[in-house]
């Protein structure tokens, strides 16, 4: 059993007893991934593995509903998240703009992405696990990630920022630094 | 491409609808899509993610079509006829559409037709030849060896291509077009599920979960997924390079491999063997298994025999035709003439064709004057002949591969079908996916027995305790058919009886099964109608072999599941040519058709037809020889394809046996382990170089065609046994398949309406009585060729050996899925030979921890008879109490170990289960 084994044991005691309450229900699985995303904050392989046994249904579709969406992460990701909407409305009203000065702010050195947290859903693996096929053992995560989404549905508000789940609308770079940093002393 | 199509519309529709197809007015029935309506019509629509045998998606919109008063193009092959709808399958707008459709497609795929594999076939290719699209420039052609939809925006990184590890088949991700097509052939058809769709909108891949290899587990490497696959996405590894589609010999015939007869297509290029693909039409639809699709590389092995052998002063040297064939004959002669024609035996072999069986019996009855010929059905399906012959008076699979779809439930008994009868687990996945019921009989936790409704997990050997339970549950519930039973049984009353004595909780203490399930089984097979019994060697392979078929038999008579669709008692024979080579007569006990030796009229029937006298006691069954040689009574033996000296029992007695004989001579591909010890070798050619006729399972006759030329001097078996014939003084017999076809189908009565002409047009299943015959797809519908079906309450009897203090673990036995018997062809081909090549035996984790062993740790299996080496494998599929090992690796025969204690009947050996211990290599 590897390192990450066994915590992960510990991390999913309740989805085993959520699972085996719904075992052969195929259709508890959007539910039971959403809960381990908020739970965890992404999706490891074990609860995958847990969920396509005690449902009833092949590993590979499990999978494939996981890189699906993209409220669906399965490498870990930071706790503090800042969404930028890249929608149509919000683009013409400077979404990209905000999110180079924000990826600027916080993370310097990365190129504006429109992948957001989609850019999370690759395959496991590389060269740096520990070999349990979890996140990379070296690679040291940001304290907060900056992502984009498609359309939160405030398009009356773009262009609009999420800070851990609130939308502020109407922003700009200057709001934004202003928002921040009210934040960060939180 | 191959477009089979695999699933025949079951739902009927009852109602037609009149539609008009760019103008032409068809009546279609009401359940039609639009694209088969258009296919009626002969309007062809483009396709790519559609494909006759799998769901219909519509991903890829090639087949958008204009329905007049809709303002959207429609998918065709997706879409409901309606009644009065007007279709234009060709219109100025669709045609654009699916130009502008496949200028987006070509955009990413990388336009190296010129080195493509799939050329000449590839989908794309047609399709943008035929429209006109491409050499727009592609931005795919940048980087060679990585795909821009692959490239992960951020990382640059490739996306893995498990693929790229496995030795079977290549995935190019730069070419794959997101049909579709692979990921259903795995689910839908295949039932494995390895790959699915991952990701979404520009970021979608075929893939595997995590990007774990292929084989962990779920792959099993048939490759349907690649002769599905519309572009070169998906291509063989091993035909690479080896020439494109139209330069290319495609030769259909049949698979040299297992039981089930699935068509093929061999592809040959300059004499050498290319690929292999599945034909369309019955038993496979279009599909086939590791072993049928990449299994043939053997066949230009340069071990292949190219010349005879003839030992001298000790050893085997190279001799010509005429020197080999004088020495065998010679030596029979001079045997026959010494010690009587009874000291005389032959080895017919159930991968050569029905003439060739039927050429080496009648050699051996007619010319040499003995009837000790037998085969290897002797090891495998011997208890079926014996057993289905008493209950119900013929001794094969009741029903067709193709209705065992139509099953509510199925009852499989020590059969490992997907590794076994890849192409009867298909026929099982198309049910299973209607909803028909699994219940597996096992000791051994399969794959099936995993994925089953219920898993009777029994002790090895007890078997008929276990069915007399399920007939009590039958009986004492009243679940059975009393109308059936009136009708066209017997027996009924003394069964009822005897199973009264023989209730569930009787059972659980016999078998480890629990009474519970045991009840459950009991009424869902009762209840599910029609339900369908598939067994093979794990019911067979015993001592009490034939007690445990008469047990199984009971339990479809019982319910009225016999002479129906879905229904039947079904055995699945071993071997590509197992039935035909009984049919034909090569038993020591039957002549041809089954017309026992003993029988005046019947042996006075043959030999008016082949003008000599024919010996009337029966002879000695292959299980039977090892002593019959050790002790001098059988002097000379000739093989001709098989190798028991890795195959039979106890093979301790067998060497023994071997060693005192005058004159050994085999007929083989390969110098196997039996050849070695031969006087005289003959080199043989293959089935896929060869003409004739084979027999599958569901007593389905196919023509076999010659796709390539034997190697050297390698002669087909039936050029060899007509020198014979006339060295032997036989008469001369000509070496045309045809021409011996035609005497043997006047012989055989369930054969007799069938003639090469007829074959071309595909394979009959007996009985054929007559020319105008269509073929018999389920026996007994009628009435019985005994007259009523017979009940016997068998009694049970425990296995020969049981584990004690000094042998304390049961030894089970089997197969693999990448290798076949002996291993002298799979081992010997290149991309088999990567899976499971070595000797392993299957442990319990439990066991190995108290043995102190691990995974890969070598082992010692002993039993009372021998022992043999091996790789510790550490599974949950056995019990703490057993072990398995496969039959494959003459390195470490599992035949050292097993017992020769026959059927008293059915003369075969108690194969399948033996006491062993384990001794580790060193001590720890």
């Amino acid at each position: 059993m590897s390192c990450c084994d066994q915590e992960r044991r510990q991390e999913l005691e309740w989805l085993r007893q959520e699972v085996g309450a719904a075992r052969g229900r195929r259709e508890r699985l959007l539910p039971l991934l959403q809960e381990v995303q908020e739970r965890l904050g992404y999706l490891p392989p074990q609860a995958m593995e847990l969920l396509a046994a005690g449902l009833g249904m092949p590993l590979a579709q499990v999978y494939s509903v996981a890189t699906y969406y993209r409220r669906f992460t399965l490498t870990p990701r930071s706790q503090h998240v800042l969404q930028v909407c890249t929608g149509t409305a919000c683009r013409l009203r400077g979404a990209d703009q905000l999110l180079s000065f924000l990826l600027q702010r916080l993370q310097p050195g990365t190129r504006a992405s429109t992948s957001g947290g989609a850019g999370n859903n690759r395959p496991h693996g590389g060269s740096t696990t520990c070999g349990c096929g979890g996140q990379p053992a070296g690679e040291k995560f940001p304290a907060v990630a900056v992502e984009t989404v498609n359309c939160f549905g405030a398009c009356g508000l773009a262009p609009v920022l999420a800070v851990e789940g609130r939308i502020h609308g109407r922003m700009d770079a200057g709001k934004a630094a202003e928002l921040l940093e009210k934040w960060v002393e939180r | 491409m191959a477009e089979g199509k695999v699933e025949v519309r079951e739902t009927a529709a009852s109602t037609a609808v009149t539609v008009v197809i760019d103008g032409r007015r068809l009546e279609v029935p009401a359940g039609f899509t639009i694209l088969e309506a258009c296919q009626k019509a002969g309007s062809e629509v483009p396709t790519l993610c559609y494909h006759p045998a799998l769901s219909p998606g519509g991903h890829c919109r090639l087949c958008v079509v204009e329905v007049a008063d809709n303002r959207n193009l429609v998918p065709a092959c997706c879409t409901p006829v309606s009644a009065g709808l007007q279709v234009l399958t060709s219109s100025q707008r669709v045609r654009e559409a699916r130009r502008d459709l496949l200028r987006l497609l070509l955009a990413e795929h990388p336009q190296d037709c010129l080195t493509c594999e799939k050329s000449g076939e590839c989908l794309l290719q047609k399709y943008a030849y035929e429209y006109g699209v491409g050499g727009e420039g592609s931005k795919a052609s940048a980087s060679p060896a990585v795909a821009p939809r692959a490239l992960a925006a951020e990382s640059g990184k490739p996306l893995p291509s498990p693929e790229a590890r496995n030795p079977f088949f290549l995935r190019d991700t730069r070419k794959c077009i997101l049909c579709g097509r692979c990921v259903k052939v795995c689910g839908e058809l295949q039932g494995r599920y390895a790959i699915a769709l991952m990701g979404r909108g520009r970021q979608t891949w075929v893939g595997t979960p995590f990007a774990r290899p292929l084989a962990d587990p779920p792959c099993t490497f048939c490759g349907n997924c690649v002769q599905f696959c519309p572009t070169g996405a998906l291509v063989p590894n091993f035909r690479r390079g080896q020439g494109r589609s139209w330069e290319l010999q495609r030769t259909e015939t049949v698979c040299e491999y297992c039981g089930v007869g699935c068509r093929i297509r061999l592809l040959t290029r300059e004499g050498r063997i290319v690929g292999a693909e599945g034909a369309e039409g019955p038993p496979n639809y279009g599909l086939l298994c590791v072993k049928g699709r990449f299994g043939h590389g053997y066949l230009q092995h340069p071990e292949r025999l190219k010349t005879p052998l003839v030992r001298r002063n000790g050893e085997l040297v190279p001799a010509s035709w005429a020197e080999a064939l004088a020495a065998v004959a010679s030596g029979l002669k001079r045997i026959r003439e010494r010690s009587g024609p009874d000291a005389l035996a032959g080895l017919a072999s159930a991968r050569c064709t029905n003439e060739e069986n039927y050429l080496f019996q009648k050699l051996f009855r007619a010319v040499l004057g003995t009837n000790n010929v037998d085969h290897c059905a002797r090891l495998c399906h011997a208890p079926t002949l014996t057993g289905l012959q008493k209950a119900f008076g013929s001794g094969a699979m009741t029903n067709s591969l193709a209705d065992l779809a139509l099953s509510r439930c199925y009852l499989v008994v020590g059969s490992n079908t997907p590794e076994t009868h890849p192409g009867v687990a298909l026929q099982l996945q198309r049910g299973r996916r209607k909803g028909a019921r699994l219940l597996v009989v096992d000791p051994r936790r399969t794959d099936l027995a995993e994925g089953a409704d219920l898993h009777l997990r029994l002790r090895p050997g007890t078997d008929v305790a276990l069915f007399h339970a399920l007939a009590h549950v039958i009986v004492t519930e009243r679940l059975y058919d009393a109308e059936f039973i009136r009708r066209r049984t017997e027996g009924f009353a003394a069964l009822a009886r005897a199973v009264r004595r023989c209730p569930p909780e009787w059972a659980e203490t016999v078998t480890g099964v629990p009474a519970g399930a045991i009840r459950e089984a009991a009424r869902l097979y009762a209840t599910s109608s029609p339900a369908a019994i598939l067994y093979a060697m794990g019911v067979t392979q015993y001592a009490a072999g034939t007690d445990r078929v008469l047990a199984l038999a009971n339990l479809a008579l019982l319910t009225g599941n016999v002479g129906r669709p879905g229904s039947g008692v079904n055995p699945l024979r071993g071997q590509n040519n197992v039935q035909g080579a009984c049919d034909m007569g090569a038993l020591p006990d039957y002549l041809p058709g089954y017309a026992p030796v003993g029988v005046e009229n019947e042996r006075r029937r043959f030999a008016e037809a082949w003008g000599r006298p024919l010996p009337a006691r029966p002879g000695l069954a292959l299980s039977e020889l090892a002593e019959a040689m050790a002790a001098g009574r059988v002097r000379g033996l000739y093989i001709m394809g098989e190798n028991p000296l890795v195959t039979e029992a106890n093979l301790g007695k067998l060497e023994e046996g071997l060693a005192r004989l005058e004159l050994l001579v085999v007929q083989d591909l390969f110098l196997t382990e039996t050849a070695r010890r031969a006087h005289v070798v003959l080199p043989a050619a293959a089935l896929p170089e060869k003409e004739g006729t084979v027999t599958s399972t569901e007593r389905r006759v196919q023509l076999v065609r010659p796709a390539l030329s034997p190697p050297g001097e390698a002669r087909s078996d039936l050029w060899i046994l007509a020198q014979l014939f006339a060295h032997l003084g036989g008469g001369e017999v000509a070496v045309d398949p045809e021409q011996v076809f035609a005497e043997l189908a006047h012989l055989v009565p369930s054969y007799a309406g069938m003639s090469y002409q007829r074959l071309a047009e595909g394979g009959l299943q007996w009985p054929c009585p007559h020319p105008e015959h269509p073929g018999t797809a389920i026996l007994h519908q009628e009435g019985f060729p005994r007259g009523r079906g017979r009940f016997f309450p068998v009694p049970y009897r425990p296995p020969v050996e049981e584990p004690d203090g000094e042998y304390p673990f049961t030894l089970l036995t089997g197969r693999v899925l990448y290798h076949y018997h002996c291993g002298s062809q799979t081992r010997r081909t290149q991309e088999l030979a990567t899976q499971q090549n070595a000797p392993f035996v299957e442990i319990n984790p439990e066991a190995a921890q108290r043995l102190g062993l691990q995974e890969g740790d070598a082992v010692w299996v002993a039993s009372r008879r021998g022992r043999i080496r091996a790789q510790a494998k550490l599974s949950q599929r056995v019990r703490p109490e057993e072990l398995f090992m496969a039959f494959h690796y003459a390195e470490a025969p599992v035949n050292r170990l097993t017992l020769s204690v026959r059927d008293p009947e059915a003369r075969i050996p108690e194969l399948k289960a033996c006491a062993v211990r384990l001794e580790p290599e060193v001590p720890r």
